[in-house]
């Protein structure tokens, strides 16, 4: 880390890297550099095959998996990310941040980490990656310059109830994570899902189709793909992953 | 049975999870496996098992394939992951400002003398 040639004192950096959903064929060849050269890689993938694949690349790669913990307060994790990936950049490193999907879509560390190194006058960038909504619109066949797309956590749309345009696409995240608190889904998802359900239902009517999705991370895998109506009586209980869709008419 | 599956049925020891590693660094051998899927898989060294189950294509079936290799590998366990997903945490309300204190009332002004 110390900048032998100049005698200056060393200047760290930051990139912000998506590891894509199918870490063996989305990664890009930028995100994939980043992390074969940086000084430190710290991540956070939602897959052991992508772990396995970021820890190939940079033999000191960590992961951020640490910070996390059973009924601890996610704002703390948060902050307490951000703070390592700072402090890691303000002592000197090239530090290569890699999140799974798209960096900055449902990520915020990523963000504010970008943030706070600028403001300290070192250099940070975030790269543009494959997320989860990239894999749903070639899945699904769906255009979002059709009709529109709204797009909400889902905890969010149920909570705050913001206005909807019922002919533009609706995607809502994290529909299997509904008014969960501590990171990991329990028996009332279910019972909050039906609610959900019977929200939408007043949106759409109850003949309107709606998808849960989960994008693949294998190659070769295809998405995990429930259609059902919004009056169907018998409602899966969505996995942890999946996102919702109702397609624009 | 064709060649490759007599090939496969051999005991193997490779791994799905290190065939996806591989196609992630090796662009002519990704190629392939787009055109051969089954082929490319036999080469490898992956069981005909295995092979069936890339091939079926079922996500829950891949996973939990990979995750078994994972588990059976005590370097590989400690990789295993748990999806870390966003969790909803609006910004707690403000504390409301403390209301001033009520100025006092002015005094009432005397009624004009006769």
């Amino acid at each position: 880390m110390a900048d032998a040639r100049s005698g200056r004192a060393p200047r760290g950096s930051l990139v912000v890297v998506g590891t894509g959903i199918d870490v063996t064929t989305q990664l890009t060849p930028g995100a994939r550099a980043a992390i074969e050269n940086a000084d430190e890689v710290l991540y956070l993938v939602a897959d052991s095959v992508a772990a396995l694949r970021i820890a190939a690349l940079s033999p000191r790669a960590r992961s951020f998996d640490e910070f996390y913990g059973p009924g601890k307060d996610r704002r703390q994790t948060y902050a307490e990310i951000v703070d390592e990936i700072v402090a890691r950049v303000l002592a000197g490193a090239h530090v290569c941040a890699a999140l799974y999907g798209h960096p900055g879509v449902f990520a915020y560390p990523g963000h504010e980490a970008v943030a706070r190194v600028r403001t300290a006058g070192l250099p940070a960038r975030m790269l543009p990656a494959v997320s989860a909504l990239d894999c749903l619109v070639a899945d699904l066949g769906l255009d979002p310059g059709r009709t529109g797309i709204q797009s909400y956590e889902a905890t969010y749309f149920f909570d705050r109830r913001p206005p909807v345009d019922p002919d533009a696409a609706l995607v809502l995240w994290q529909v299997g994570m509904i008014g969960e608190a501590g990171g990991a889904a329990t028996p009332a998802v279910k019972p909050r899902f039906r609610l959900l359900v019977e929200r939408l239902r007043e949106l759409y009517g109850e003949t309107r189709e709606v998808v849960l999705y989960e994008a693949s991370p294998y190659p070769g895998a295809q998405a995990a793909v429930t259609r059902l109506r919004l009056g169907d009586g018998d409602l899966p209980t969505p996995s942890v992953l999946a996102t919702l869709c109702i397609n624009g008419r | 049975m064709v060649a490759a599956e007599a090939m496969a049925a051999t005991t193997t020891t490779a791994r799905v999870s290190d065939f996806f590693l591989r196609l992630g660094d090796e662009p002519e051998l990704l190629a392939e496996h787009i055109r051969d899927p089954e082929g490319t898989m036999a080469a490898a060294g992956l069981s005909s098992e295995q092979i069936r189950t890339v091939l079926a294509g079922d996500l829950e079936g891949v996973r939990s394939a990979v995750d078994e290799e994972f588990a059976a590998d005590p370097v590989r366990r400690r990789l295993i992951v748990t999806p870390r997903m966003v969790i909803h945490t609006p910004k707690p309300e403000p504390e409301p400002e403390p209301e001033p204190p009520e100025p006092p009332e002015p005094p009432e002004p005397e009624p004009p003398k006769p």
